[in-house]
C-alpha cells in the first residue's frame, strides 16, 4: 500500500470517529445549556442550515440565533432561573457515517432517544422524545464542523402516554424564531400515517460513495 | 542494529499498521451496513435489505426470534422479500425502529470474516390492543448477533440472528408480561395462522434454535455472547444458534 493511500484511509477513518464525537458533544451541551459551545461545533461558512420541526434556520447567523437567542446560553443573566426544572437528555445511536474520497466532507445519520422535561403550569412535565439526526460535516482548518443539520421527529409524548395516543411534535418551550417554516411539514408518527420509505435519505443512498 | 535489520523492523511495523487499519475500516463498514439495515427496515425496504446478505451461499442462515431458522442461498429472499413484505401489509400505523448500541465487532486476522453483536433498545407499533382496538405501542428490546464474510471485498452477512430480550406494551412492565416465546404459537393458532411459520407466505427450514425472552421465573442465559479476537472463520465459535454446551453455565 502506498503511503498516500494509507494516509487517506486513516484520515477517512479518523473523520468517522471525529464526526461521532462532534454530534456526541452536541448532545452533552444540550443537557447543560452550554450553547456557546454548541454554536462552536458549526462551520464558519455563511450557508449553514438547521432544519427543525418548527422551521428552518438558514445561514450561519440564523443558526447562531437559534442557539444563543431562541434556546439561550447558561452564562446569560437570568437564564438559569428561567430553566429551573428543565431537563433535556438526548442519546444517539445507530450511526451510519460516510466520508468522501478526499476526506473533506462527511454525512451521518443517527437515531435519537430523549428525556425532555420542562415546566407546564409551574409543574415539571416529563416527556419521551424520539427522532433522527441527519448531518453534513465539513473539515475546516483540520477540524470536523457541522454544515447542515436536519432533525426528523418521530414522537414527543408525555412519560405516561404512549406514542399512539399523543400525536404530533410540540415545539420546544422557547421563543422560536426560524427564518421560514418547513416547505413540507415534517413527518411524525400517527396511526393513520405510513412511515416514510426513505428517511433519513442519506443513510440509504450513499452506499455507492461510502468510502470509509 | 544493522540497516537491514532496521528495514526489516520497519517493514514488520508497516504490515502491522496496515492490518490494524484494515480491521478498523472493516469495523466501520460493518457498523454502517448494519445501521443501513435498521433504517431500511424501519422504512419497509425489505427487498433492498436482501443486498446485505451472502445471497447464493448455501451456508446463509437467518433467524429472528420466533420465525424459525431459514437456511440456504435464497434465505434472505424468503425472509425479507416475501415474509416481511407480506407481514406488514400497507404499513399504515406500522412502526418498527430497532436501534443499535453497545457494539462489539471482531475481524479475523485473515480479514476474510468478522463477528458482531449489538444490544437493540427498540420500539414497535405492529398491532392493536385487543381490549381497546387501538394501536398498541410496544417496547421491543433484543440483541443482534452475526457472522460476516468478505465476498469479493464487500462485507455480507452469513449468519444473522435476532434474540429478543423482552417485548411489552408501553403501559405494562416487562416483568409482568408473559414472554412471547411462551405464547406466540397459541396466539397464531387462535388467529388461524400457520403456527410453525411466524412470517406469512414462507416456511422455515428448521425450528427456532434458541429463543428465550425475559420471564420473572426464568434464569436468563448469557447468550449470545460478544465475539473474541480470532484468526479465521473455520473452527471459530459461531455467533448464532443455540448456545454451545457449557458456554452459558451461570456463574451463580
Amino acid at each position: 500500500m502506498q503511503n498516500q493511500e494509507l494516509t487517506m484511509k486513516y484520515l477517512r477513518l479518523r473523520a468517522v470517529e471525529e464526526c461521532k464525537n462532534q454530534l456526541g458533544r452536541m448532545m452533552y451541551y444540550t443537557s447543560t445549556f452550554e450553547n456557546n459551545e454548541t454554536d462552536a461545533l458549526w462551520s464558519k461558512r455563511a450557508d449553514c442550515c438547521l432544519t427543525t420541526p418548527w422551521g428552518v434556520y438558514e445561514g450561519r447567523q440564523s443558526v447562531r440565533r437559534f442557539y444563543l437567542h431562541d434556546c439561550g446560553e447558561r452564562s446569560q443573566p437570568g437564564f438559569l432561573e428561567k430553566l429551573k426544572g428543565a431537563l433535556f437528555v438526548h442519546s444517539i445511536d445507530t450511526a451510519v457515517i460516510t466520508v468522501d474520497e478526499d476526506a473533506s466532507h462527511a454525512r451521518g445519520v443517527w437515531t435519537m432517544e430523549g428525556v425532555d422535561t420542562w415546566l407546564e403550569d409551574a409543574k415539571p412535565s416529563g416527556h419521551w422524545s424520539r427522532g433522527k439526526f441527519e448531518v453534513e460535516f465539513l473539515c475546516e482548518d483540520g477540524s470536523w464542523k457541522i454544515w447542515k443539520l436536519t432533525f426528523h421527529p418521530l414522537y414527543l409524548t408525555k412519560y405516561d402516554t404512549g406514542w399512539t395516543q399523543e400525536l404530533g411534535w410540540k415545539n420546544l418551550p422557547f421563543d422560536l424564531t426560524p427564518d421560514r417554516p418547513q416547505t413540507n411539514p415534517m413527518w411524525a408518527y400517527s396511526p393513520e400515517a405510513v412511515y416514510p420509505a426513505a428517511q433519513p435519505d442519506s443513510s440509504l443512498h450513499f452506499s455507492d460513495r461510502s468510502a470509509i | 542494529m544493522s540497516i537491514e535489520e532496521r528495514l526489516e523492523q520497519l517493514e514488520r511495523r508497516l504490515e502491522e499498521a496496515e492490518l490494524a487499519l484494515a480491521k478498523e475500516r472493516i469495523r466501520s463498514e460493518i457498523q454502517n451496513i448494519m445501521g443501513r439495515y435498521c433504517y431500511m427496515h424501519s422504512g419497509g425496504w425489505h427487498t433492498e435489505c436482501m443486498e446485505f446478505f451472502a445471497n447464493g451461499n448455501p451456508e446463509l442462515t437467518i433467524e429472528i426470534g420466533p420465525t424459525g431458522l431459514y437456511r440456504g442461498p435464497d434465505a434472505a429472499r424468503r425472509v425479507y422479500h416475501i415474509g416481511h413484505n407480506a407481514g406488514e401489509g400497507d404499513r399504515q400505523g406500522f412502526l418498527a425502529e430497532h436501534t443499535l448500541t453497545t457494539a462489539v465487532i471482531e475481524v479475523a486476522d485473515d480479514l476474510q470474516s468478522a463477528k458482531s453483536i449489538w444490544i437493540s433498545p427498540g420500539h414497535e407499533t405492529v398491532g392493536c390492543d385487543p381490549d381497546t382496538g387501538k394501536p398498541d405501542p410496544t417496547w421491543m428490546w433484543g440483541r443482534y448477533a452475526m457472522d460476516w464474510i468478505n465476498v469479493g471485498g464487500a462485507w455480507k452477512i452469513l449468519h444473522f440472528q435476532m434474540f429478543p430480550t423482552f417485548r411489552c406494551s408501553y403501559y405494562s412492565s416487562w416483568a409482568e408480561t408473559e414472554p412471547f416465546d411462551r405464547i406466540w404459537k397459541k396466539e397464531m393458532q387462535e388467529k388461524g395462522a400457520d403456527a410453525e411459520s411466524f412470517l406469512p407466505g414462507v416456511h422455515p427450514d428448521a425450528p427456532t434454535t434458541f429463543y428465550e425472552e425475559y420471564a420473572a421465573d426464568r434464569k436468563m442465559k448469557y447468550w449470545p455472547q460478544p465475539p473474541e479476537p480470532y484468526k479465521t472463520l473455520a473452527g471459530s465459535r459461531s455467533m448464532v444458534g443455540a448456545p454451545p454446551a457449557g458456554l452459558c453455565v451461570s456463574r451463580k
